[in-house]
């Protein structure tokens, strides 16, 4: 596998501009805003001068641009940034936020793959009749319905209704921690019911969080599967004489292979796809956290937040490289 | 007399597609008989592909077999209308009693499975071989019969390690895998390299004497033609133009089109002459011109010829054509 | 075109025209007639082409779903042209300024108004009455007139954002497609970066920071405030909110353009493998020719398809922003913010959420349909598998043989 290692470190090295340019974007974004951040970090109008010169000083916001971004981006990877709003390092409030928000995209996730794989299939194996005519409407008002319209709707009937979910706070993780994912550990220690704590509290903004994905790997995988289907190669099987369940096998297989890469890349547009989720469940997650790291001007945690996206973004896509190797014997590194 | 191992009746293709109904063949008839090499040919979209695929239903939407018979004599004496067979019935005879070879052996083989498996699948799907495993070690000798290589190690290659003339030694493999009646050769050796070509087409003449198959070999070179049939059906525009052995054909061509396209090409069996291009386009098959199809490009065009279908007429022992003239 | 020959050739098989395929011939020809009026003989030249869109567009008529969205999508298009003017009360007109009782009131109630207002200098007071078919938000606006003048807001920043965003990422694409090599690495990369940003996130950062700016130019020049105001049918007073409508609008195009760069650039890549574009060079016709008349015609398909995909995918985005508290804020008429009081008060004021929601739900499922339907037809792979149900029209067929 040694061609794997070399294939990994050239692939590190394209995302290298890529996570520049990205902090950089958020820099020149604090850069050009008329607003003075400093003041409202300072505690508002009321600020006293000097506590003013203090943070301008200790953000080196009184230094020349350059000066400034080389003092954000050293203090993230030191992580020395302090968020100004509440004195921690940025990565330690990421890291505490990061968690929920991990687990939120895990159960998005989850209703993605249940949802969105066999109704894809059921369509493209039943192409162009009726069942697949319904099923095409629905994963297209799947992507149609914004998050914010139907997360009350649920709150409604599953909440306010049925009594089926909670909505207030975070249940903890179980005692014994090993990922620090509670779900995940809750498994690992075989904790059930701080398992079906957190299943009670996460299911419904999972679903919700999950739904419009869901819609995008239903239509992706009846096209695909399509796709495969109507290769020369599905025909020479026909030749062949393959019953009908042992062709479908084989176009599953070939049409699986970029549904899994696909997965890879919805696996991070669930992680980074939150905001709007965890304002209206109340999860304290990474989205919420760049929401208001806008609404306060705090560029600090907004540079963190976001340089953090980055990183799941060419991570996502090098996954789905890694799994388009390993399933695809044409494909090598 | 010889015996007919398949007899075509009347069969006729329609492409429902969105610009039109695409006649791609109509009325067609004509035998196979047991034993020989059936040349079907013409020029590209004449409709040969698609009458070798409905011989056993292989038409997929928008295309549908609107009409016609196709019998299928079997060793015990007994005959089979195949169109009227249920598609479970038509599938154990696909590639068991009728194979199928296709032209690009790039596209026709599964990228994800290894051509060891390919082959033995073919095996294991008509109950030759018990599972898939058995089927495996037995596509070592296939592979062998195929003149690969080092079979045993090739048997648990994928596709894309094999070369393109490798792939269609391993299609042609599938394909004889289990000593099929009939075998269907569809342009075998067109998407492959020109030094390629004629190793592959020897295999299949040797395959063919081995095992004593009947083989339609489509294709529209007329030197492989001369070189592996006996007879010759020539196809224009989705109708039979002209049915003879391979002598009467290249000697005594009889409708316009077949001696056309015989002086188009350096004559196989006879001295290189000045080659001729045959004035015109194949005709759009929504709205075929009326009449003869050729008409529109036949030098020889009557005055019935755009008004009168010609039917296909005996006009010397086994010598059929479709022409007014005769 | 020969085959028209008269007795030369069989008929065509024909398909029963309906209806509907009638009304997009006639369309199709007006459309030809009209271009003619600009390019000399351009109707005599483009036959086949005409005859290619008249059958694509039956493939359209045979498909429902597609046939749905078209009509969601042309009603979409008729309200936010019209909207501002069908609906019953102005969006600047604040009921709970004189009935208190008017906020948040339930669907299909009546309320009765004492107004106070200043008309042309005097003081005016009339007594009226208010009904809320689909209720009232937190100011004692009528939902339902928002609702078709915020169609207005939907459409225009729709149409402009398309206009724009895609326009650049196409650009960028085919350039970089064409020429590759260190072009192609810059802009790609640039690309990248954008494509690694959460398109939400960037786009709430730069319409939380952009506002001020926008402001400050627009009331430094007059012509265009007019025009916006014009465009959005606002009032002139409400000039000061602009900033806010416009920020979300350069944070859009600034979001939407690297999808199109990105797919551009990839068909662009093996587009000019093609000979037409080797003879094109050879025969030294510049380079934008053969970018813009040559290769982009030839790939403009799925990008159509996206582009249409992309007008539901704006409105969702901004109706997104707007529940955020961002861009269009009262007074200005907005779906999103109507949720975004809706929110404050759920489940109590539930129909500021269901009525938004239907409507925007609506709204871009229509333009997904029809753009979904458009894949179909306009990928000539695809186009080629629909089956026509056969239906003969009179005797016609083969009656000579």
């Amino acid at each position: 596998m040694a061609g794997l290692g070399k294939f990994l470190v050239r692939r590190a090295l394209t995302f290298v501009p890529t996570l520049i340019g990205v902090t950089l974007i958020v820099f020149i974004i604090a850069y050009v805003i008329p607003a003075n951040p400093v003041r409202a970090w300072a505690g508002g109008e009321k600020a006293s001068q000097a506590a003013i010169e203090m943070i301008k000083k200790e953000y080196h916001l009184d230094q020349p641009w350059y000066d400034q971004y080389i003092f954000l981006v050293k203090g993230l990877f030191t992580n020395s940034l302090l968020d100004p709003l509440n004195q921690e390092p940025v990565f330690t409030n990421i890291g505490n936020r990061f968690v929920v928000t991990f687990q939120l995209a895990l159960f998005a996730f989850f209703f993605v793959v249940l949802i969105g794989l066999p109704l894809g299939i059921i369509s493209a194996l039943k192409r162009n009749k009726a069942t697949d005519m319904v099923l095409r409407i629905v994963a297209l008002v799947f992507i149609s319905t914004p998050i914010y319209v139907i997360a009350y709707l649920f709150i409604w009937l599953f909440f306010i209704h049925w009594n089926m979910t909670t909505l207030a706070g975070i249940p903890p993780g179980p005692p014994h921690q090993i990922t620090h994912i509670p779900i995940i550990d809750d498994v690992l220690t075989l904790n059930w019911s701080n398992f079906v704590e957190q299943v009670r509290r996460f299911w419904l903004p999972g679903f919700t969080l999950g739904i419009a994905a869901a819609g995008v790997l239903m239509r992706f995988t009846r096209n695909s599967f399509l796709e495969a289907y109507s290769r020369d190669s599905t025909l020479f099987l026909k030749a062949k004489g393959v019953p009908k369940s042992r062709l479908y096998r084989h176009v599953l297989k070939n049409a699986l292979v970029p549904v899994i890469t696909i997965l890879a890349l919805q696996f991070g547009g669930l992680l980074s796809g939150t905001p709007i989720t965890e304002t209206v469940f109340n999860l304290p997650g990474i989205g919420r956290y760049a929401l208001q790291s806008i609404m306060y001007l705090d560029f600090p945690a907004l540079i963190g937040v976001t340089f953090l996206y980055a990183i799941v973004f060419v991570t996502a896509n090098l996954v789905a490289d890694i799994l388009y190797a390993v399933i695809d014997p044409r494909v090598r590194f | 007399m010889p015996e007919p191992i398949i007899e075509i009746k009347n069969l006729s293709v329609y492409f429902y597609t969105y610009a039109g109904v695409v006649k791609a063949i109509e009325n067609v008839s004509f035998d196979i008989y047991r034993g020989e090499t059936l040349a079907l040919v013409g020029e590209t979209g004449c409709g040969k592909s698609v009458t070798s695929r409905a011989i056993t239903k292989l038409i997929e939407s928008p295309g549908r077999i609107v009409s016609g018979q196709v019998i299928y004599h079997r060793d015990d004496g007994s005959t089979v209308d195949l169109l009227k067979l249920s598609e479970e019935e038509i599938r154990k005879i696909r590639g068991n009693e009728i194979a199928y070879i296709f032209q690009d052996p790039h596209s026709s083989l599964d990228p994800l499975y290894t051509v060891g498996y390919q082959i033995g699948e073919a095996m294991e799907v008509h109950g030759k071989v018990k599972n898939i495993k058995e089927g495996i070690a037995k596509a070592v000798d296939i592979l062998r019969e195929v003149l690969i290589p080092d079979p045993e190690r090739r048997v648990k290659n994928y596709p894309h390690e094999l070369s393109g003339g490798m792939k269609q030694r391993v299609v042609i493999g599938i394909g004889i895998a289990n000593n099929p009646r009939l075998l269907i050769a569809d342009e075998p050796t067109t998407a492959l390299d020109v030094t390629v070509q004629a190793q592959i087409l020897e295999l299949l003449n040797e395959l063919k004497r081995k095992y004593n198959a009947t083989v339609l070999l489509i294709t529209h070179n007329l030197g492989v033609v001369a070189e592996t049939a006996q007879r010759v059906v020539v196809m224009y525009a989705g109708k039979i133009a002209e049915i003879g052995t391979v002598d009467q054909i290249f000697h005594n061509p009889l409708h316009p089109y077949t001696a056309a396209l015989l002086r188009a090409v350096p004559n196989p069996l006879g001295k290189i002459e000045k080659l001729e291009s045959i004035p015109g386009t194949v005709p759009n098959l929504i709205t075929p011109p009326k009449g003869c199809r050729f008409h529109p490009r036949c030098p020889l065009a009557e005055e019935i010829c755009r008004r009168k279908e010609p039917e296909l007429k005996e006009v010397e022992p086994g010598h059929f054509v479709a022409c007014h003239r005769y | 075109m020969a085959e028209e020959k008269v007795g030369e050739y069989e008929p065509r098989e024909e398909y029963e025209m309906s209806i509907l395929d009638r009304l997009s011939d006639r369309l199709i020809d007006g459309l030809a007639s009209f271009i003619t009026l600009f390019k000399k003989d351009w109707k005599r030249r483009n036959q086949s082409r005409i005859k290619e869109w008249k059958l694509m567009a039956y493939a359209l008529n045979r498909s429902p779903p597609a046939l749905l969205g078209l009509v969601i999508v042309i009603i979409y298009i008729f309200v936010g042209i019209f909207g501002p003017y069908l609906a019953p009360w102005p969006y600047d007109f604040f009921p709970v300024n004189y009935n208190y009782s008017t906020q948040l009131a339930p669907p299909g109630s009546t309320y009765f108004l004492n107004v106070t207002e200043l008309q042309n200098g005097y003081i005016v007071h009339y007594m009226t009455y208010i009904h809320y078919p689909l209720g009232s938000d937190t100011y004692g606006r009528d939902v339902l007139s928002i609702l078709l003048e915020g169609a207005r807001t939907a459409l225009v920043l729709d149409i402009f954002i398309i206009l724009i965003g895609p326009t650049i990422g196409i650009i960028l694409g085919l350039i970089s497609g064409y020429y590759g090599g260190k072009v192609d690495e810059v802009i790609m990369r640039v690309t990248d970066m954008f494509l690694a940003f959460p398109g939400l996130i960037l786009a709430i950062a730069l319409s939380a920071v952009l506002p001020g700016r926008i402001q400050n130019f627009l009331n430094a020049h007059v012509w265009a405030q007019t025009l916006v105001l014009k465009l959005f049918a606002l009032h002139p007073r409400d000039v000061n909110n602009l900033g806010k409508l416009l920020s979300v609008f350069v944070a859009l195009v600034i979001v939407w353009w690297p999808g199109y760069a990105r797919v551009t650039r990839g068909s662009t890549l093996t587009e000019k493998e093609n000979l037409y574009v080797e003879a094109a060079r050879a025969i030294g016709l510049p380079t934008r020719t053969i970018l813009f008349r040559h290769i982009l015609p030839n790939i403009i398909g799925p990008i159509l398809v996206m582009i249409t995909m992309d007008f539901g995918g704006i409105i969702l985005t901004e109706a997104g922003l707007s529940f955020l508290g961002l861009g269009a804020v009262p007074p200005i008429p907005d779906w999103g913010n109507l949720i975004n009081q809706g929110s404050q008060q759920f489940p109590q004021a539930w129909w500021l959420v269901a009525f938004p929601g239907i409507v925007i739900v609506t709204v871009v499922l229509g333009w997904n349909l029809l753009g979904d339907g458009l894949r179909d037809i306009l990928d000539p792979r695809t186009r080629r598998s629909l089956e026509f149900k056969l239906k003969k029209k009179g005797k016609g067929g083969e009656s000579n043989a």
